[in-house]
């Protein structure tokens, strides 16, 4: 008999709450739960198809092992794991620790990552690499360096919590689920729009969230720098910034007023494609709001400036006083985390750089993480460290790197690639073992992960102290042998002889780490995870359709009087940046490329993931998105093929219209394609922008983080067009 | 309509999703021409009540997944036919046989043959229709006439349950004078000719005349009046069939009247369809109604007793230019019965009697001639009022409604008042003519859902083993199967692409099966 049960999705970092109907352990359909107070019945397309990849024929069951010819064979986990750790034990031996890496990717930020990042962690610190990468440096990278520039609160900023003023940068919260609250994206902007919420987005396409705009900026691309700059002009001229805050715990005000005084606003205006009085409304606008946060998403991080950007960012929320004060109330403390003491008081800026050093480019670790974007090189390059294996987890780097055929050639010449992924895929086939684990509804968790990410930065994680706990509602396929994915790691250590210790998430590394003699359940792993949590696990047990825990949420307590740091608004370092940028009177004419190449997402995959026949309805790749106006001058019409060249190369791709971009653009999401075969059919692999990509031209100094988008490129249709239109079959993925 | 209250909408997208033809658009992504809709859409949860629904919902109820054997056979492969496998092949495991039967060489039924050639958006339900076909529980066979090759009670003795997915042929005919003049036709055989069905590939229509007049006013109606008045040049990118391209490109034709017999508050045709007409660039649409209708205090009346919907129609109805325009038009036509059709040897046009509103005795408002007639001229009759289906030899039918007579799909014998035994029905041959394409998927789920709590409880036959051999042994007539349908299907897109359409379709069988022969041979299998 089919039962109802409560669950959440773990299909991305948005985590809803599910009404998931099972019988004997087999996923029949998945609903949004309406009761949840959070998310209110909101679900996705993603989410509701989930069994769909539960049950998929392509999901790898067993681990595989690649043969000499390149094939792969099934074995069993216990021979994997043995030969991984040999192996690993080797390398380290012969080479030391460097030579291992480590990435995680998405789909591990996705999965039970409360459980799995404490032990992979673990494991690296182990082997003794800081090796240890992440999409972070390929994403929006300038978080964290821009806060060590500017300094700390000591408390979180505003954010969710009821904001008059939004200000987007290159995001589309709709589509992301990060810049919003977790939960229904777009109820809560409408909300919050009804009760006169002023939205200001940047971005040179309108989006489904400018079109929701009240200011829509749709400056071209590359403007970004000029723009806020403008802004801050605007505000310190107009004086309207939070004049108590600032002169009270900012530093650097004339520095950065000094810096801004030569911007003429109408001329940053007219060379986006904005008018000047927008530019200035939208600045008032944002400003005089009384509470409000900015956000910066991946497109002016993957502008090659995404430091500077998020400096410019956290400029203007110095200025404006976004940060909360003391006695303010904190809804999204963590809940099956342990709180945290809130304060007050700004703490001084810090070393960006971290002791990991890359051998190229001068590249180093840093708050950001390590320069995902030259892991490639350091693999191709010889000599002391050179990495000889890698670990992979959740990630795709041989579609999801930006230039994919230095990529795949490092990939190739690994001694050791090791993917722990539920599906072999472009990354997979080049890896010697492809490690599946149990996923999603299979898997007893809670959502940790929603604790962890608000407290990461602004515009992440949830608007409210939300927890859930999920017992595995659905059953692992018959005969298969799957892991959860901590558990891979755990027994990595063990059988590299390590001692397991870790150090779960949100507690302070000073904390003692937690030993385990022996294999926990997964049960009684979550019991050690969520030690000392603001709610006890077992309480948000007793609720299992979800709960908000709004009794005894952090309050902010008053600073140190004492206490003499201040936030740097004027850090010398980054207005001598700012004032390089401004001073380029307008970008590098770049005649041969006269189409700027845009980052995009689509609703529904998760980057790449996720891509089936009942999610795409039939459209399986990712379309190259251009104006009507530049599709016709191309003499193309929907579904023709384009070769789209960069300095880099060239990637066949089909044109599809989108009115809501502007002129000479084309907009594409990445990590499409098949890696060894880019030539591939797009009409059924789609076509992977990442080829295009070069990663030492222009590149974010600190994250290493190339430019992404506004990349200059050239389109032409393709000669022959025997492309059929539709799909006959739906047979057509092979 | 559907309509999405704008207050409680959290967006998620699940409507959109599980919408087969893409009507269910965001606000965000509405072209400008759509915009409308939004308005329409927010005054709809402006009426009283209008918000009296329960917002929440648990999730569906279904029956229980069986994995038992079940065997069933659907006749049809429309809409209709296509939800009921969905909802089967969804509901039931390892187990379940689907044999479906189609009488052409072609399947999709309406969405091939009814649906206009130009709403290509609409016939983007076949792409999900299409996987099913690829499932490995369901066996389609092309060119079986159950009631000719396979009777019925072959059906009852080699399945545990039929499902009878017909839809509805047949056209209502007016009982009137000169209805069977050369030149006068259903609209249905006129949407079937225009189509390419197989079995109107002989139909002529004489287009050489100045004016159409369509009797009826549903969706169906506005589809030929617009595939009538449309730049040809427009309807070059649909799939219409070769012949009636040629045909049109002929066509002398510069009014279609669309002719009905009630007011505008009783139009049969949606506000989407009206709003689209509205939208056209290629020809104009107008009402002959009188100007000061508005005024008239019968009017005021009905309309204020009015459904929201049908006021909503009635607004838009009056916006319309009450003058003919220059150049080819559409007009509405209202309160005018037909009383004959006239002509000697082919229709000339058509005497219409003039209707009113007017209270009757016990001081209700109706529609009544007034007893003034005229004529219009016309060289082409489209009647367009309504479908009925034929009945299959052993299987109850019910003459008045032309429906088989059914408990929520369970097939009942009217004399005994008692259901049959594994026989169902489901789509128009069960509920009427009525509804767009997604109203077969509820009727369908309520057909499974009896057939599959009837195998539950046992009530279907078979469950002897005697039975099930003898079923197995059961020979099907000579037949075709998906292959040659997918070759078909290949061979009709590749022949649109090589003149810039989206398929050529084949009409004539002997094509179809050369169409089929030659992919096969051409290729290893």
């Amino acid at each position: 008999m089919a039962e109802l049960k409560h669950s959440f999705c773990r299909c991305c970092i948005n985590q809803c709450s599910i009404n998931v109907l099972v019988e004997d352990g087999r996923l029949l359909s998945v609903e949004g739960n309406p009761e949840n107070p959070q998310y209110k019945g909101y679900s996705c397309i993603k989410g509701r198809s989930q069994g769909t990849y539960l049950a998929d024929k392509e999901r790898v069951l067993r681990p595989l092992r690649r043969r000499a010819d390149g094939s792969h064979e099934e074995v069993s986990s216990d021979l994997a794991l043995n030969e991984i750790a040999e192996k690993l034990s080797a390398i380290r031996a012969r080479y030391g620790p460097r030579a291992i890496a480590s990435y995680w990717g998405t789909m591990a930020s996705v999965g039970n990552i409360g459980a799995g990042m404490p032990f992979l962690n673990a494991l690296l610190d182990a082997i003794g690499t800081n090796m240890r990468f992440d999409p972070n440096t390929i994403d929006k990278g300038g978080k964290q360096i821009a806060q060590s520039f500017l300094g700390y609160w000591g408390a979180p900023a505003m954010g969710f919590d009821r904001p008059d003023a939004i200000l987007l940068i290159g995001i589309n919260p709709l589509l992301t689920y990060t810049g919003f609250p977790a939960g229904s994206p777009h109820r809560w902007i409408a909300d919050l729009l009804n009760r006169g919420c002023k939205l200001i987005v940047i971005d040179p396409r309108e989006s489904h969230i400018a079109n929701r705009a009240t200011h829509y900026l749709q400056a071209k691309p590359g403007h970004d720098v000029q723009i806020l700059a403008a802004f801050v002009k605007i505000i310190i001229q107009e004086g309207l910034y939070d004049k108590e805050f600032v002169s009270r715990h900012v530093t650097g005000l004339d520095e950065l007023k000094t810096a801004v005084q030569s911007l003429n606003i109408s001329d940053v205006a007219r060379a986006a494609g904005v008018t000047a009085e927008l530019l200035v409304e939208s600045a008032r606008a944002y400003a005089c709001a009384k509470r409000g946060y900015a956000m910066a998403g991946t497109g002016p991080n993957m502008s090659g400036f995404g430091t500077l950007i998020e400096y410019l960012v956290l400029v203007i929320e110095t200025l404006c006083g976004r940060w909360m004060r003391a006695g303010d109330v904190l809804s999204p403390s963590p809940s099956l985390l342990p709180a945290f003491t809130a304060r007050a008081e700004a703490r001084s800026p810090d070393d960006w750089a971290l002791g990991g050093r890359m051998r190229v480019r001068g590249l180093k670790q840093s708050r950001a993480g390590m320069p995902t974007a030259a892991l490639a090189e350091e693999i191709l390059l010889p000599g002391d460290g050179q990495v000889r294996a890698l670990i992979c987890w959740g990630g795709n780097p041989a579609t999801a790197f930006p230039d994919q055929k230095r990529v795949v050639e490092a990939l190739k010449s690994l001694d050791l690639f090791v993917t722990i992924d539920p599906l072999c895929t472009e990354s997979g086939k080049l890896a010697h073992y492809v490690l599946p684990p149990a996923i999603g509804l299979e898997v007893e968790a809670a959502t940790i992960v929603m604790d962890w990410l608000s407290g990461r930065a602004t515009g992440y994680g949830q608007g409210l102290a939300h927890a859930q706990y999920s017992e595995p509602i659905v059953r692992r396929p018959d005969g298969s042998d799957l892991l959860e994915e901590w558990e891979i790691f755990y027994e990595l250590m063990v059988r590299m002889g390590f001692p397991v210790e870790i150090l779960p998430l949100g507690r302070p590394a000073s904390s003692p780490k937690v030993r385990f003699d022996s294999r926990p359940t997964s049960t009684e792993l979550l019991e050690r995870l969520t030690e000392g949590g603001r709610i006890p696990l077992e309480r948000i047990k007793e609720n299992p359709g979800g709960r908000v825990y709004d009794e005894n949420l952090i309050i902010v307590q008053p600073g140190d009087p004492a206490n003499a740091s201040r936030l740097d608004v004027g850090s010398a370092e980054m207005l001598r940046l700012i004032k390089e940028v401004l001073a380029e009177s307008s970008p590098i004419a770049e005649n041969d490329y006269c189409y700027r190449l845009l980052c995009r997402r689509q609703n529904h995959v998760y980057n790449s993931s996720y891509n089936r026949d009942i999610t795409n309805k039939g459209v399986h790749y990712n379309p190259a998105y251009l104006n009507p106006e530049d599709m016709t001058e191309l003499g193309a019409v929907e579904g023709d093929e384009v070769l789209i060249s960069s300095e880099l190369g060239t990637i066949r791709a089909l044109a599809h219209s989108d009115r809501h971009l502007i002129r000479k653009t084309v907009s594409i999401a990445f990590a499409f394609g098949r890696a060894v075969d880019p030539t591939a059919e797009p009409s059924v692999y789609g076509a992977n922008p990442n080829r295009l990509i070069a990663v030492d031209q222009v590149y974010d100094p600190y994250t290493g983080q190339p430019r992404m988008t506004n990349v200059p490129v050239n389109i032409v249709k393709a000669a022959s067009c025997l492309r059929e239109f539709g799909t006959a079959g739906g047979n057509r993925r092979t | 309509m559907l309509y999405v209250d704008p207050e409680v909408c959290i967006d998620c997208g699940a409507c959109a999703d599980v919408c087969p033809v893409d009507a269910i658009v965001a606000d965000y992504d509405l072209a400008v021409k759509d915009r409308a809709y939004i308005e329409i859409n927010n005054e709809y949860f402006e009426q009283p009540g209008a918000r009296g629904y329960s917002a929440k919902r648990a999730l569906r109820q279904r029956p229980a997944v069986t994995s038992d054997v079940l065997r069933v056979a659907i006749v049809g492969t429309g809409p209709a036919a296509c939800y009921a496998a969905q909802e089967l092949l969804t509901m039931a495991a390892e187990g379940l046989r689907i044999d479906m039967f189609e009488r052409l060489l072609v399947p999709g039924g309406l969405v091939r043959f009814g649906v206009a050639p130009d709403h290509l958006k609409t016939k983007e339900v076949a792409n999900g229709f299409e996987r099913i076909f690829d499932d490995k529980r369901l066996k389609l066979h092309l060119g079986v006439d159950v009631g000719r090759d396979l009777l019925h009670a072959d059906m009852i003795a080699g399945y545990d349950a039929v499902i009878y997915a017909v839809g509805m042929l047949s056209s209502r005919s007016l009982g009137i004078k000169g209805e069977d003049l050369r030149g006068s036709h259903s609209a249905a055989e006129f949407a079937a000719w225009y189509n390419g069905h197989p079995d109107f590939a002989d139909f002529s229509c004489d287009l050489d005349a100045e004016r159409a007049i369509v009797i009826g006013n549903g969706n169906v109606a506005l589809d030929v009046a617009r595939v009538l008045m449309q730049n040809v040049g427009d309807l070059h990118r649909s799939d219409i069939a070769e012949h009636a391209l040629a045909a049109l490109k002929q066509s002398r034709l510069q009014e279609v009247v669309v002719l009905g017999r009630r007011g505008p508050l009783d139009a049969a045709f949606t506000l989407p369809e009206l709003l689209g007409l509205r939208e056209r660039e290629d020809f104009a649409l107008w009402t002959d109604l009188p100007l000061g209708i508005e005024d008239d205090p019968l009017q005021q009346e009905v309309t204020a007793l009015a459904p929201w919907a049908a006021r909503q129609k009635l607004r838009a109805i009056l916006d319309l230019p009450r003058q003919q325009p220059a150049g080819r038009s559409i007009r509405l036509s209202f309160l005018r019965s037909p009383e004959a059709v006239i002509g000697e040897h082919r229709v000339e046009g058509v005497m219409q009697t003039r209707n009113a509103l007017t209270r009757n005795r016990d001081g209700k408002i109706i529609v009544a001639p007034t007893g003034h007639n005229l004529t219009e001229e016309a060289g082409l009759i489209l009647r367009s009022v309504g479908f009925r289906g034929d009945a299959i030899a052993g299987v109850p039918f019910d003459e008045t409604r032309g429906t088989i007579p059914n408990d929520g799909g369970r097939v009942r014998d009217p004399t005994t008042g008692d259901t049959l035994r594994g026989v169902y029905v489901t789509g128009w041959i069960k509920r009427g003519p009525s509804g767009v394409i997604g109203t077969n998927k509820s009727c369908a789920h309520e057909t499974v859902n009896a057939l599959l709590a009837d195998h539950s409880a046992e009530r279907l036959g078979g469950s002897t083993s005697q039975d099930q051999s003898d079923r197995q042994s059961m020979t099907l007539p000579r037949h075709y199967e998906l292959a040659d349908w997918r070759a078909i299907d290949q061979h009709e897109r590749a022949s649109g692409r090589a003149v810039g359409r989206p398929r050529v379709k084949l009409v004539r069988e002997a094509e179809m099966l050369r169409a089929a022969n030659a992919v096969w041979s051409s290729s290893d299998g």
